[in-house]
């Protein structure tokens, strides 16, 4: 099964190929045949009749005439001759045979007695592979119910069977030319089927006409034709299929891709609202449902900002009165908590914007970036070691972005023991920035939820060194708004790998 | 000499704090709680700058600075409240010659509004923030505190070397000493054997494509310091 294609559209067009294919060929093989039997037996009335001719005209002709009127009919594709004696059919005659006597039958004014011999029909063959054997030779027919056991050619005079009525005077000569007229046949079209009626009739005076009527072959078509049908039919109906499945699958492939970004980016334009009825009324529920999604988080965002917003008022108000109170420790340390409540609605702030278009996209030096934040970090005391460089600037939001790098180094700088390296490498289709520290490391199951907002990990270290807690959220956001992302990964040997991704055929949002 | 300081803002409270701020620091300050109230001030006084909110009910503040820079060339110090990019910027192109963002530190606005002040009284015809230095094919954006090369590829900067070259391109063709540098990239007073400020110019002059040679743009001034060999011009 594991051969059977995984998507609709592989399946549906293997179900529709295979399908049409097969009524085809079945379609194909049925009109053949049946041509070959009207053919086949359009051949034995014409056959018939002409035996029937023959046999007419020489029931007529006196003994003397009938040598010369036998020569003058003996042409192709009738052989006759009056030389041979009356031999005995050992089977039963076939359908065939029955039904070729009886039409003979009709044909003549008078009863006559007639017998099939042989009706060796051609064996489609095929030209080189050799499985099927080579023809017998004609005068040996075969496999036919209705054969005889020795077919003339030259039957002895002497050794004719007792059977065999008499009246033979004529059968003096041994007459060798059916057989020599079928050999000449098979030298000349040696690969052409050949195929031929024995068969014996009586005329009124008792004479035995032998007559060899060759069958022009059927008409079957050979294999190589009907195989070259089927691969254009096979060929046209893949194409037109796959143009067809194709337009009926891309909508759901759409859906599903629309699906997998929404997480990404809800601002992503809504699904074409088209096609069959069926997909049109999913990519509508879609759309709906990525609108009332993004509605609840503008609402949510909303009450945030505004809460955030009011909070700066009184905050300035209260820095404004601290300066009435003499410097010392008190206002000191008003001052320090005015300015972590300052800090504390501006990572807020800049964690719902994070996302947001607002800041032009400008090409950027990525790796400039790296050395700033890095040298920036260090001022304030880090030990970073910086590895790699990357090719060609990059489009992105220059600011957004720093935010995202400066949060990544700041998370490893603070949790992280102050001992991180940070990495340049040039991915296939996309720039990975890798932050590594080799702090006490974050609980597996907690790895992505540090990315939530507001959200610490129960650890005392976490605790005491502080933070918003939005620091992680803001550089996903950020990425995310990139096209790109951020994971955290156990690093080996202890601590953590930020690892920031940016696809560089990179998607602004 | 006492300059007059119009404060318009629509929250009573803070109004009173700075008008008190303002005052025990020697300025004569006046109050507005709105746009009318504004130009009534503004007819009936001498100003020498405006404090305006941006978020005021009525006529916004973004309207009442656009409209005030085109009646007259007081200074206009724009407080903002959201700390949101576009309105620092639209407040620039609307014509304030800074801005702050609320929640302020009292100083910091005092220190902006010294400032402004300075440069308005020298005369200076462009009164406003340079947002931008151009020079030899670069641009140093004073905004995002970035440097943004020929082919408008943006080259981030530390923020010490930042502050050198801003400093070096505010001063072209100056030299300036190892101390000045220091004193403005750290805060740091430079010992004898002090490289720091050496290292940050080598760096910078990679960043700028800079060999240090005769057609160096950041030239040694030996036993000197440094000096921006270039044309500066300034944008706002």
């Amino acid at each position: 099964m594991k051969f059977l294609p995984r998507t609709l559209f592989g399946q549906i067009l293997l179900a529709l190929c295979v399908g049409l294919l097969a009524a085809q060929a079945a379609g194909i093989w049925l009109t053949l045949s049946d041509r070959a039997k009207f053919g086949e037996g359009l051949m034995g009335s014409f056959a018939a009749q002409r035996i029937a001719g023959v046999i007419s005209i020489l029931d007529k002709a006196d003994p003397a005439e009938r040598q010369r009127l036998v020569r003058a009919l003996n042409v192709p594709p009738t052989h006759i001759s009056i030389d041979e004696p009356w031999k005995t059919a050992t089977d039963t005659p076939t359908d065939d045979a029955k039904s070729f006597i009886e039409h003979v039958a009709q044909e003549v004014d008078r009863p006559v007695a007639i017998q099939v011999l042989a009706i060796k029909h051609a064996e489609p063959r095929r030209r080189d592979d050799g499985s099927l054997p080579p023809p017998p030779p004609p005068n040996a027919p075969n496999q036919r119910p209705t054969d005889v056991k020795s077919v003339p050619p030259a039957p002895p005079p002497s050794a004719s069977t007792p059977k065999l009525s008499d009246t033979s005077a004529d059968a003096s000569e041994p007459d060798s030319k059916p057989v020599n007229d079928f050999e000449r046949h098979r030298r000349i079209r040696p690969n052409r089927p050949v195929s031929f009626l024995i068969g014996q009739a009586r005329l009124d005076d008792g004479t035995v006409l032998t007559f060899r009527h060759g069958l022009p072959e059927t008409t079957l078509e050979g294999p190589l034709r009907l195989l070259g049908m089927l691969a254009i039919l096979g060929i046209s109906v893949a194409l037109l299929s796959a143009w067809a499945v194709r337009k009926l699958t891309q909508p759901l492939a759409s859906l599903a891709d629309a699906a997998t970004g929404l997480a990404q980016n809800l601002e992503q334009p809504p699904l074409p609202e088209n096609g069959p009825t069926e997909i049109a009324k999913a990519a509508r529920a879609f759309n709906a449902m990525q609108r009332d999604i993004k509605r609840y988080l503008d609402t949510r965002a909303h009450a945030l900002a505004a809460v955030s917003h009011d909070l700066r008022l009184p905050i300035t108000r209260l820095r404004l009165r601290l300066e009435k109170i003499d410097e010392g420790e008190l206002r000191n340390k008003m001052e320090s908590d005015l300015t972590e409540m300052d800090q504390m609605i501006g990572s807020t702030l800049e964690f719902l914007r994070a996302g947001s278009t607002s800041e032009k996209a400008s090409r950027l030096d990525l790796n400039a970036l790296v050395e700033s934040v890095t040298e920036d970090m260090i001022t304030v005391g880090a030990t970073i070691r910086q590895h790699g460089t990357v090719a060609q600037p990059m489009l992105v939001r220059p600011q957004a972005l720093r935010r995202c790098l400066t949060n990544l180094l700041e998370n490893a700088r603070r949790y992280g023991g102050g001992d991180v390296d940070i990495s340049l490498l040039e991915k296939e289709g996309a720039v990975e920035i890798r932050v590594d520290d080799r702090g006490p490391g974050i609980p597996k199951d907690d790895l992505e939820r540090v990315f939530e907002p507001f959200v610490r990990i129960e650890s005392s270290r976490a605790k005491q060194t502080g933070g918003s807690g939005l620091g992680l959220a803001i550089a996903r956001a950020i990425a995310r708004s990139h096209s790109g992302d951020v994971r955290l990964e156990p690093r080996e040997g202890g601590g953590i790998s930020a690892i920031l991704t940016l696809p560089r055929n990179i998607v602004v949002a | 000499m006492n300059n007059t300081i119009l404060i318009v803002d629509d929250d009573t409270e803070l109004r009173q704090l700075l008008l008190e701020y303002f005052k025990e620091r020697d300025y004569t300050v006046l109050l507005a709680d709105g746009g009318a109230h504004m130009w009534e001030q503004l007819d009936k006084n001498q100003v020498d700058l405006v404090i305006l909110d941006l978020m005021l009910p009525g006529e916004d503040g973004l309207t009442l600075c656009r409209n005030l820079r085109a009646s007259s060339k007081t200074p206009i110090l724009m407080l903002t409240a959201k700390g949101d990019e576009m309105d620092r910027i639209v407040g620039l192109e609307m014509g304030a010659d800074d801005y702050l963002h609320k929640p302020f530190i009292p100083r910091e606005l005092l220190a902006r509004v010294k400032n402004i002040l300075r440069r308005s009284g020298e005369g200076r015809d462009d009164n406003r923030h340079a947002r931008a230095l151009h020079f030899s094919g670069w641009v140093l954006d004073l905004d995002a505190r970035h440097l943004i090369d020929g082919f408008g590829v943006i080259v981030s900067l530390p923020a010490g070397e930042f502050r050198i070259l801003k400093l070096l391109a505010e001063n072209p063709n100056r030299v300036l000493s190892r101390d000045q540098l220091l004193d403005v990239s750290s805060g740091r007073e430079a010992g004898p054997f002090d490289r720091t400020i050496d290292v940050m110019i080598s760096r910078l002059r990679r960043r700028l494509h800079d060999d240090g040679g005769d057609a160096a743009l950041i030239k040694t001034v030996r036993s000197e310091g440094y000096l921006l060999a270039s044309k500066v011009e300034r944008r706002v």
